[in-house]
């Protein structure tokens, strides 16, 4: 592998775990907003809880 | 922590006292006080009563009362110093932390400095009538962008923002719009949920001061509710501007509040406001006192007998309201304070006491006991305004009525309506399409840049065509975004909104829904979410219900990219009309669906509602562009977010596997790849709408967002050739290698054709579609449709169920899937046959 394709390989592994962690949205109770970047994302509200 | 959580043995600081104003004197009376040590000194077997020993003497509490004592333990104030010292040993370099976010932080050195911090910590809620400044009075306390929109039902949950402010820290929670604080909408049960459980600090009670009868209704409510509160007298500059005169400090003496006029939307008065907040949390206001509004003789005996007994049961209440409460809410039939206090060992007896009264006033008054307080607290406002207001010339109100005339006419009316609508539509394709051009113009620069200076390979590719091929594809349409909002956002902040709502009231009902329910569906051509959790103001069920499931017919903004870019490429002399059909198309198939559930599913329509129309305000620039401006920057988050990340992942299935590795942009590498197995085996469902696998792929794309399905074809299209689609007998040969000729079928007199190809390198993805030959006017057609029509995007999909349950959200999008289908084939077939 050249430098372009682990650095290719490096941002589709974190795409990937972009999506698992955004596709929790919408398993939560309460609903969430999994796609759009509304600002009360209750994932944005875990962060700040946190 | 609360003090009941501290085991035996264990001691903690007091910080603050919550409660109702008598249980708070009775407990601090008792010697629990801020800054006071007490220690646990036994629990009883049954965990209740807890004994204490504070100031020396031992006393016992009930666990629920002991709820309400906000404490500091040991083991806390440790870990907080420690923190400290840790964070100073350890890091030799630290940013500045902002005053105003820091939540964690600890920068004390010593215990009384970490009480301190903790009871400097005030929980405010802003409470009022639906369009009384609450949430322009959030964002000026707070600093926040939260959204303000000129009729009821614009905050439908509770929003938290925070200010460090002369060394307080203040945690606001702009709470929904309410008239009064019984159990009759979802937003007073909402609130009066948020002051039983949260028990904040100070409530401040947002009043409209051109219109205090009405406003002061809710502030009687709150009085008998006896927080320490606040009264913000907002939009005092209207009730000025009308010549009306306001004695508020005789005003507030009278209701025991202080009172303080402020201008929320230019930032007057917030200061004073927020001066009076820390003096009536501190104890310091001698302005506050507790009255007790008479009911009148009659009201009063039953009150006083059911409150007596209440009293010396006070032990089984809850803590957060006084005995005098429960009292008025049991007479009135509260169901939600019946079923608060239905576990309570004296219910029954109150019960039995609560129908002899109620019977005897009925009785006595001629009225039901609802009806009885209401008109007693009517009559107190009016007796306390009597003395205190004196009315002006109500100019305002004058222009309101006169533009009112027109809007609400029953003939001018809907046209005005209609108009405003198409220009809307109209501003937001002409005037965009103008910037549009600009910033394809950049995209392509870009590309052309990383072209020239990353050198050949797969992260070039991954960037021009994943990256720059797909979120390029989609911000081209952000101007056309910003006009559309730009509309919305004037429509919903000066009033206009609620009047189109009151004039499609008849329109609504034909539908089976409220004018009520017209509010959240013009919301849904901006984005459908927000339209979906707007539907809590729709007090029937059924409405709401009805309003959710047909939302997502309104075509949102997100698909304005997919429509565009079609209706440009294969309508080009028709794109506006075209486009006009497709929205009416959106709102036929939500009429139809609304009245088929309406007869089939929710026949009947359970409850009346109230439809506000608040006066007419002129929204400031400033206010407008902001919103207009938080709507975009929630567009570009999109696009660094989700279409980024998707477009990343469908460029990487149309990459791989590698099988030809000198030419990733041939139809049969895309055909080979991830994307186009996955699309050959979905092909079988899109073919009958004249659709190939890649519209597949790109409509399978559109699931998490709408945007993506842009993005996907950007991809797909990113650089192909013209002629795929051209038998390589009919090409005649090119004058330069940038263009190719060729002979196409003869046309109807028997003459050849020819026609002008671009090659790829420098078209435009319009271009590139049309030169595939993969589209057709009918499959276009076809696609729009069930672009229109088909399984909303996620985020919907999840508010759907979240507001109606997961059984309507699945069924939601199997019907708009199996519809758009069914739609789309017809109309494919239909456009054939021209």
């Amino acid at each position: 592998m050249d430098w372009q394709e682990y650095i290719v390989a490096a941002i589709a592994v974190a795409a990937c775990i972009w999506v698992v962690r955004r596709m929790r949205c919408v398993f939560r109770k309460d609903g969430g907003c999994s796609s759009c970047a509304e600002t009360n994302c209750p994932l944005r509200k875990d962060k700040k809880r946190r | 922590m609360r003090l009941s959580e501290l085991k035996t043995g264990e001691s903690a600081t007091i910080l603050k006292v919550l409660g109702h104003g008598g249980f708070r004197r009775r407990i601090m009376e008792m010697g629990f006080v801020r800054s006071q040590r007490v220690t646990v000194k036994l629990n009883a077997p049954l965990k209740d009563p807890i004994e204490y020993n504070i100031m020396g003497y031992d006393i016992s509490l009930r666990r629920s009362e002991a709820e309400m004592v906000v404490v500091l333990s040991d083991d806390e104030a440790a870990g907080e110093l420690g923190e400290k010292s840790r964070a100073t040993t350890e890091t030799t370099e630290t940013a500045p932390v902002p005053e105003t976010t820091t939540a964690d932080a600890c920068d004390c050195n010593t215990l009384d400095e970490v009480i301190r911090r903790h009871s400097r910590t005030i929980s405010v809620a802003l409470i009022g009538n639906p369009n009384s400044g609450k949430t322009s009075l959030f964002n000026a306390i707070s600093g926040g962008h939260e959204h303000v929109g000129n009729y009821s039902g614009v905050t439908v949950g509770a929003k938290v923002g925070h200010r460090t402010y002369r060394g307080y820290r203040f945690e606001i929670t702009d709470l929904p719009g309410t008239y009064a604080l019984s159990a009759y909408t979802p937003e007073e049960r909402y609130v009066r949920e948020h002051l039983l459980q949260r028990t904040p600090d100070v409530v401040i009670n947002s009043v409209v001061a051109s219109n205090l009868e009405r406003n002061l209704y809710l502030t009687t409510e709150l009085i008998d509710i006896n927080p320490r509160m606040v009264v913000a007298l907002n939009m005092y500059d209207e009730l000025q501007a009308s010549g009306a005169k306001l004695d508020y400090e005789s005003l507030g003496a009278m209701l025991g509040i202080p009172m303080i006029p402020v201008e929320a939307r230019n930032n007057k008065g917030i200061e004073e406001l927020l001066d009076t907040v820390i003096g009536v949390y501190e104890g310091g206001d001698a302005r506050v006192r507790h009255i007790h509004i008479g009911m009148g003789s009659c009201i009063e005996e039953g009150l006083r007998r059911l409150n007596a007994d209440m009293s010396a049961h006070r032990d089984e209440l809850p803590k957060s309201f006084p005995p005098r409460y429960f009292a008025m809410k049991m007479l009135e039939g509260d169901r939600q304070v019946e079923a608060l206090l239905h576990d309570c060992p004296r219910y029954g007896e109150w019960s039995a006491l609560r129908d002899r009264e109620a019977r005897r006033i009925a009785d006595a008054l001629g009225e039901d006991v609802e009806t009885a307080f209401a008109n007693q607290k009517y009559g107190f406002i009016q007796g306390a305004l009597k003395e205190t207001f004196t009315p002006g010339t109500s100019e305002a109100v004058t222009t309101t009525t006169v533009i009112d005339t027109f809007v609400t006419h029953k003939l001018w009316g809907f046209p005005i309506f209609f108009v405003l609508m198409w220009l809307m539509f109209r501003c937001t394709f002409d005037l965009g399409a103008y910037p549009q051009e600009w910033i394809a113009a950049l995209v392509e620069w870009i590309g052309d840049a990383v072209r020239t200076l990353v050198p050949e390979g797969i992260l070039r590719d991954l960037l021009t065509d994943g990256v720059i091929g797909g979120v390029g594809a989609v911000i081209v349409f952000l101007p056309n975004i910003m006009i559309l909002y730009l509309f919305i956002s004037f429509m919903e902040d000066s009033g206009y909104l609620a009047r189109a709502a009151f004039i499609m009231d008849r329109v609504m009902h034909r539908v089976g829904l409220h004018g009520k329910s017209f509010i959240p569906l013009i919301m849904g051509f901006g984005c459908n979410v927000p339209a979906i959790m707007a539907c809590r103001t729709i007090e029937s069920r059924s409405s709401r219900l009805i309003t959710i499931l047909i939302t997502p017919f309104m075509s949102c903004s997100a698909r304005l990219p997919i429509y565009i870019l079609l209706t440009g490429t294969f309508f080009a002399a028709h794109a506006g009309a075209v486009m006009t059909a497709l929205y009416i198309l959106g709102v036929v198939v939500a009429v139809v669906t609304s009245r088929l559930l309406r007869r089939f599913l929710f026949p009947v329509d359970e409850t009346p509602f109230v439809m506000e129309l608040p006066p007419y305000r002129l929204p400031t620039w400033k206010t407008t562009l902001s919103h207009m401006w938080d709507k975009c920057a929630q567009y570009l988050r999109k696009m660094g977010g989700m279409i980024l990340v998707a477009s990343i992942i469908v460029w990487l299935l149309s990459y791989f596997p590698r099988t030809d590795r000198t030419d990733t942009h041939s139809v049969t590498h895309y055909e080979n790849s991830y994307l186009g197995r996955l699309g050959k085996g979905c092909e079988p469902i899109f073919s009958p709408l004249g659709l190939d696998w890649k519209a597949g792929v790109a409509l399978l794309s559109g699931v998490p967002a709408k945007e993506i399905v842009v993005s996907t074809i950007g991809v797909l299209y990113s650089e192909e050739a013209t002629a795929s689609s051209v038998p390589e007998a009919a090409i005649i040969g090119g004058a330069d290698s940038s263009t190719t000729i060729y002979v196409a079928d003869p046309d109807e007199n028997g003459a050849p054709a020819i026609e002008l190809l671009e090659t790829p390198d420098n078209a435009s993805l319009p271009a590139r579609l049309r030169a595939s030959g993969d589209f057709t006017t009918a499959s276009a057609a076809a696609f729009l449709v069930f672009i229109l029509l088909y399984f909303p995007c996620i985020a919907t999909i999840s508010a759907i169920g979240a507001e109606a349950g997961w059984k309507w959200a699945v069924g939601a999008a199997v019907y708009n899937t199996l519809l758009a289908w069914g739609l789309a084939w017809i109309v494919y077939h239909l456009v054939a046959l021209f």
